[in-house]
């Protein structure tokens, strides 16, 4: 009896070895006609920001306009809860899209006529007036007629109340600086939160009920001060009574934005139901100022932290769409309801330049050689992505009135600044090499690449990229270790490169920049920038910057895009880091859902639009 | 007078690992109501086997592969699980050799009394307390009321013994066995035990079998006397005879191991040990120890030779052609002084 | 007795105060500011806020103004990043009772199945039905829980649509219980694997002991003997797994939590870490260690309740 069980025993463990892992099966429709939404193209030189659809986007006579209160419910999973609604103190990206649908902002961007992006005045009536020739003086007016969830009016109070405690010195708001000193800086901001004046001195007046008044230091635009007023949560308003109602005692603590009973609605939607961890639920506000944009009557979005599990959901027909993983979109490439979003993000290797017990990283031709050596085609394939020479993505806008984008008007202007064959060159690189080794007199190089393991596709593109290095340069001369740790550890120790300058060689780091300003971006690469993740200290971008952002010089919407590019190319003549490539998000939706654009496109600074979304009868 | 049990042949073998034990080799014996019968024997000779057999408790390796046990015109040794329920505490009761194992630790010691009582339906829940404290009177045990709730450990071995015994009387049982109920117990203590069972005998008109490996134990004990041997009962007889007219060898071995504090003699010890039940030797089993051996000891087993009507032996020794031997020195002598005790006792009288 | 109590009371919290205080150092000397993340806050700014939130000061002064807060108004600080200005008890407090009511239900039916598993594998040794279940037994040991909590909500919730994918917060009475029966039955395994194997050897051993002899020759049958001795009596030692699995349970599974999207326990901890919330790791750590130092303490306890050996014999020994 022994014997038969143990045989028993040893054979369902081999079994179990041949068992495959194939859990989830690929659930793809019937094959259909290949999508309409085109993929951001791969081999052609000048990406295209928006897919060209061929037939018009506007749609003729759409005079359809969604009832009152919406209509039908979307359902959606979120990977994270909401810290807390309370925009001066929010602490993750969550926060916002929370955010994005209950508060009510100056001004906002939008999904516009043509599908693109635009900025509207939502709370503002009107964009910013100039008031005097020194260009620091600017008038809001306000809209009238417009309430909280509860029927308060909003007005000028509002817009005082909100930044007045926004940055208050004995609150502390850790996002303060958002309204002192982003775009614009206000006259004596930072000064009122350090408490080294009083409120009346800040440039922020009360004009009458319905206008207000800033006061910046130095000249601005109107569209500098659109895009600060609208920047993130922050800059919403906040229901008065309520925040002071969860104010304590000192005043030095609110717990405004920490429940729902402890929170005004005023936005799109209404914030109907809270539950810590586990779900929100909102419902159309039909006071909202562009009520007619939103179709939906509930929204409703539950938190679930595990991939598989959202994808299970969706395949189920439980919520309206998922985001695909790495190895959940290679399954589902070919499925219909793919949709995919530009980057939003540029991934690069950063180089840690000054690292003491490894030279050859300060050697511009070492940085060359790895510039020239890796086959960006090849590693954005196995990650897959797109490839990318260049700094800012593919979905930068650089005019705002024509909207074309960054790339597209360096395209145009400035062709000679595109390389052959995204930049990749092995004869190029590994002369570059040879020049780095004789330059240092370092035979043999070994340097270590961080990856975060969070995602598995940068290990393979790592491991790809150890590989195809080697074969560049030498097996004997060159090699590469690779070291993966989690995400977190991963910035943590990038940055610690000031108190511990061999800390690391290589890493690969994710820059993720304003949409609408390139030449705003580079601000992480300036000598000033206090979380800087590399050594890189370089006058002429410094003095390009300031000169960019914050002169008169910039007034000159020409000049202002030329400096971009300049810092462009400055960047990619020192090789601070190494592009590489830019990652799209692609999901899958439902086809209970519609959005709001004809092509799913996925707009600048909106995304997909999914608070406008329609469900389909 | 009939006797109220009647052991036939039994024969009892467990399946061990290493292949078939047998324990008990054809065993016969009957037991007259109103006596106590002893069973005297070493360690591993069956004697608890053979009760178990009777009473059915034999452990799952263990088999009755022959024999018959007669009690109340029944064989037991066809009897079911279900039908020793009828048996065992009602009719037939069984006392353990140590109390402290025998009891439940964590059970009060009133309710382990009147647990088979109240669950056998035979007394009211109500009444069960009265006659647990009435048991415990019986068995000499004092402050009966507060002794009711308490629990093993506060116990001495002495009064643990007489709780057992409790037990065993509980449901009025016929037929009480007891299973070296003193070996765990001192000296001291023995005795008291001893005539307590005497005395509950006497009380209840019990019948008595009393297993022990002790003669000094049997001696005040016993009416009757069976001597076993590996798995054998190789004499027996009246408690009387088997005392001053021992026939068998083993018995003669036994009687001279007793500890004597009238001899100045060196204790004597049994060489040697009980043979491997696994492979039981041909012929006598205790030949291999017996310096009194003949050869055909080795061959043959002996049968009964007969001594009077209530005394058999089994040894070629009382063969009408074996070699006349003497008992042992020792023995002579210590049924001498035995006698002489006796007659002085009776003089006295 | 009163006496052992109040002295293992005495070393409980002597423990505790030693856990605080040498995590509180630990974690303060974790490098990197709280507000790292803050990628446009001024240096000014970090320095106002690092010293409203105490953060500036040197440890030991940290530690004393936090002990006194505990101590004096029961305030365990609040959370700056999970739940920024949120009591830290506040957000355990919210988190506690799913996670209970999941893994009280996982215990209420472990306990039972574990228990008459173990007494099966007991009564019938060495048989077919001990050496299935004990291979049983072993594959709900060595697989961790959430294989089984996958492949279940793969199967049955997602392919035979039985029960739903995820808990249903909304849902309250039997549609609650409906929803939360995958991830409650995951948690149940590992439970009823240890209490039948536990179970089986106590049993084992009691079912061989004198008394079961006895009790049988005095009249019981099998099946009342088995009970009322042999079962009873290995309850008894039960207790020393029992009362352990009733405080893990408050830990929440981290895994099994997040598969079914349960706002519970499990996480907190590994979250707080993770967002550098230092306040909220500080807290869920003092309450994992009082739940297992309360833990400890009533198992010693409950033996001297439930084995009277101990109960009335260190009375004895006074």
């Amino acid at each position: 009896m022994k014997k038969v069980l143990a045989i028993l025993l040893v054979s369902l463990m081999v079994i179990s070895l041949f068992a495959g892992c194939g859990k989830k099966e690929v659930d793809i429709t019937p094959s259909a006609p290949p999508a309409e939404t085109a993929k951001p193209a791969e081999t052609t030189q000048p990406a295209a920001t928006t897919p060209a659809a061929p037939s018009e986007p506007a749609k003729p006579a759409e005079p359809e306009k969604p009832k009152p209160e919406g209509e039908g419910t979307l359902r959606f999973a979120v990977n994270a809860d909401i810290s807390t609604l309370n925009g001066h103190m929010y602490s993750m990206s969550r926060d916002g899209d929370a955010a994005d649908m209950v508060d009510i902002y100056l001004y906002r961007s939008y999904i516009g006529p043509d599908y693109k992006f635009q900025r509207l005045p939502e709370f503002a009536a009107d964009f910013p007036q100039q008031m005097d020739d020194t260009r620091t003086v600017w008038q809001i007016p306000l809209r009238q007629g417009l309430t909280w969830e509860n029927g308060d009016p909003l007005n000028a109070d509002t817009v005082m109340y909100s930044y007045k405690m926004l940055i208050d010195p004995k609150l502390l708001n850790t996002r303060a600086s958002y309204f002192n000193s982003n775009t614009i800086t206000i006259k004596n901001g930072a000064e009122y939160t350090k408490g080294e004046c009083e409120w009346e001195d800040v440039g922020l007046k009360k004009i009458d009920d319905y206008t207000v008044e800033l006061t910046t230091v130095g000249p601005v635009t109107a569209d500098e001060i659109v895009t600060h007023l609208s920047f993130n949560c922050a800059m919403a308003m906040v229901h008065e009574p309520t925040y002071e109602a969860a104010m304590n005692a000192d005043r030095t603590q609110t717990m405004y934005g920490t429940s729902k009973d402890t929170f005004m609605s005023a936005g799109s939607y209404i914030l109907k139901e809270w539950i810590p961890g586990a779900s929100v639920t909102y419902e159309k506000n039909p006071n909202w100022v562009f009520a007619d944009k939103i179709w939906a009557h509930e929204v409703t979005e539950r938190v679930v932290t595990d991939n598989s599990t959202t994808l299970q959901m969706f395949l189920n027909g439980e919520i309206d769409y998922v985001s695909l993983g790495a190895e959940e979109y290679l399954q589902y490439k070919e499925d219909p309801r793919l949709i995919e979003s530009n980057a939003t993000s540029m991934y690069h290797i950063t180089v840690n330049m000054k690292n003491p017990d490894n030279p050859i990283l300060d050697n511009l031709n070492f940085r060359k050689a790895l510039y020239h050596g890796i086959d960006r085609v090849a590693v954005a394939n196995i990650g897959s992505a797109i490839p990318a020479w260049y700094i800012q993505p593919l979905m930068v806008i650089g005019d705002l009135s024509t909207g074309e984008s960054f790339r597209e008007l360096q395209q145009k202007k400035h062709p000679e600044y595109t390389p052959e064959n995204w930049a990749y060159d092995p004869a190029l690189a590994k002369e570059c090499f040879d020049k780095a080794l004789e330059e240092t007199g370092i035979s043999k190089v070994s340097v270590e690449l961080l990856y975060s393991s969070d995602n598995s596709k940068y290990k393979a593109c790592s491991e790809f990229l150890q590989k195809s290095l080697a074969e560049i340069f030498g097996a004997d001369r060159f090699t590469l270790e690779i070291q993966g740790m989690p995400n977190s550890q991963m910035t943590a120790t990038k940055k610690s490169w000031k108190d511990n300058p061999s800390v690391y060689d290589l890493g690969w780091g994710g820059w993720s920049t304003s949409k609408i300003a390139p030449w705003n971006g580079y601000n992480v690469w300036r000598s000033s920038y206090a979380q800087k993740n590399e050594p890189y200290f370089q006058p002429e971008l410094d003095e390009l910057w300031v000169k960019a952002n914050q002169t008169e010089e910039r007034f000159d919407k020409e000049k202002q895009l030329e400096m971009a590019f300049e810092m462009e190319q400055i960047m990619l003549r020192d090789l601070p880091i190494i592009p590489v490539m830019e990652n799209p998000n692609r999901y899958l939706k439902s086809d209970r859902v519609i959005l709001p654009t004809p092509d799913n496109s996925y707009v600048v600074n909106v995304g997909f639009g999914w608070k406008y979304a329609r469900v389909a009868d | 007078m009939e006797p109220i049990l009647q052991v036939k042949d039994l024969t009892v073998s467990f399946n061990a690992y290493a292949g078939t034990v047998q324990a008990v080799r054809g065993v016969s014996f009957d037991l007259n109501p109103h006596e106590t019968l002893a069973i005297v024997g070493e360690s591993g000779s069956g004697k608890s086997v053979t009760i178990k057999a009777i009473l059915g408790i034999l452990p799952k390796n263990g088999r009755i592969v022959n024999g018959e046990i007669w009690y109340q015109g029944e064989d037991m040794a066809k009897y079911s699980e279900s039908d020793f329920y009828k048996i065992r505490g009602k009719k037939i009761s069984l006392v353990f050799q140590d109390p402290l194992s025998a009891l439940n630790p964590i059970m009060k010691i009133g309710k382990q009394i009147t647990e088979a009582l109240i669950l056998s339906k035979s007394i009211e829940k109500s009444k069960a307390k009265e006659r647990a404290i009435e048991l415990m009177e019986a068995v000499g045990i004092p402050d009966p009321e507060i002794r009711y709730d308490q629990y093993p450990f506060q116990f001495s071995g002495g009064m643990r013994q007489r709780i057992v015994i409790a037990i065993a009387l509980a449901s009025n049982p016929e037929l009480l066995i007891c299973d070296e109920p003193t070996t765990a117990l001192d000296v001291t203590i023995q005795a008291k035990i001893l005539d307590l069972i005497n005395e509950i005998k006497r009380r209840q008109d019990l019948s008595i079998i009393f297993i022990t490996h002790d003669m000094g134990v049997v001696a005040n004990m016993a009416d009757r006397i069976c001597v076993m041997y590996a798995g054998k009962i190789v004499e027996f007889g009246t408690a009387n005879e088997i005392f001053y007219e021992p026939a068998h060898p083993y018995t003669w071995a036994l009687l001279s191991a007793m500890p004597d504090l009238d001899t100045k003699e060196k204790l004597f010890a049994i060489p040697g040990a009980p043979p491997n039940m696994l492979v039981p030797p041909k012929g006598d089993a205790f030949a291999a120890r017996n310096k009194y051996a003949l050869e055909l000891d080795f061959e043959e087993e002996p049968p009964y030779f007969k001594l009077s009507d209530t005394h058999y032996a089994a040894t070629w020794l009382l063969h009408p052609d074996a070699p006349k031997v003497e008992m042992p020195e020792i023995l002579k002598n210590r049924i001498a002084r035995m006698i002489e005790k006796e007659a002085a006792r009776d003089g006295r009288q | 007795m009163t006496k052992y109590i109040l002295q293992r009371l005495l070393a409980t919290v002597i423990t505790l105060f030693v856990i605080l205080t040498i995590g509180f150092i630990v974690i303060r000397l974790m490098p990197g500011s709280i507000f790292e993340g803050y990628d446009e806050m001024t240096p000014e700014m970090m320095a106002q806020l690092n010293a409203k939130y105490n953060f500036d000061k040197p440890v030991i002064v940290q530690y004393f103004i936090y002990m006194r807060n505990i101590l004096v108004h029961w305030d365990w600080g609040i959370s700056l990043k999970m739940n920024p200005n949120v009591p830290v008890w506040t957000i355990v407090r919210q988190k506690i009772p799913v996670t209970l009511y999941v893994n009280l239900y996982s215990l209420m039916i472990s306990l039972p199945l574990g228990m008459i598993a173990g007494i099966a594998m007991a009564l019938k040794k060495n048989s077919g039905i001990d050496y299935g279940i004990s291979f049983l037994v072993v594959i709900f040991i060595s697989v961790p829980s959430f294989v089984f909590a996958t492949g279940m909500q793969y199967f049955l919730a997602y392919k035979f649509g039985w029960f739903p994918i995820i808990y249903d917060v909304n849902a309250v009475g039997s549609a609650k219980l409906h929803s939360l029966v995958l991830p409650i039955l995951a948690l149940a395994f590992s439970p009823i694997a240890r209490v039948a194997r536990y179970l089986r050897a106590e049993l084992a051993e009691t079912i061989n002991s004198e008394y079961m002899l006895l009790a049988r020759t005095k009249g019981l049958t099998y099946t009342q003997a088995t009970l009322r001795h042999g079962i009873r009596n290995s309850l008894v030692p039960l207790m020393n797994i029992i009362i352990p699995m009733f405080t893990t349970i408050m830990g929440g599974s981290l895994v099994v939590e997040r598969i079914f999207a349960i706002p519970g326990m499990g996480g907190l901890m590994i979250n707080a870490i993770n967002t550098s919330d230092h306040q909220v790791t500080l807290a869920t750590l003092m309450f994992y260690s009082f739940i297992s130092i309360i833990t400890i303490l009533l198992v010693d306890l409950s033996y001297g309740i439930v084995d009277p050996r101990i109960r009335i014999g260190g009375k004895k020994a006074e």
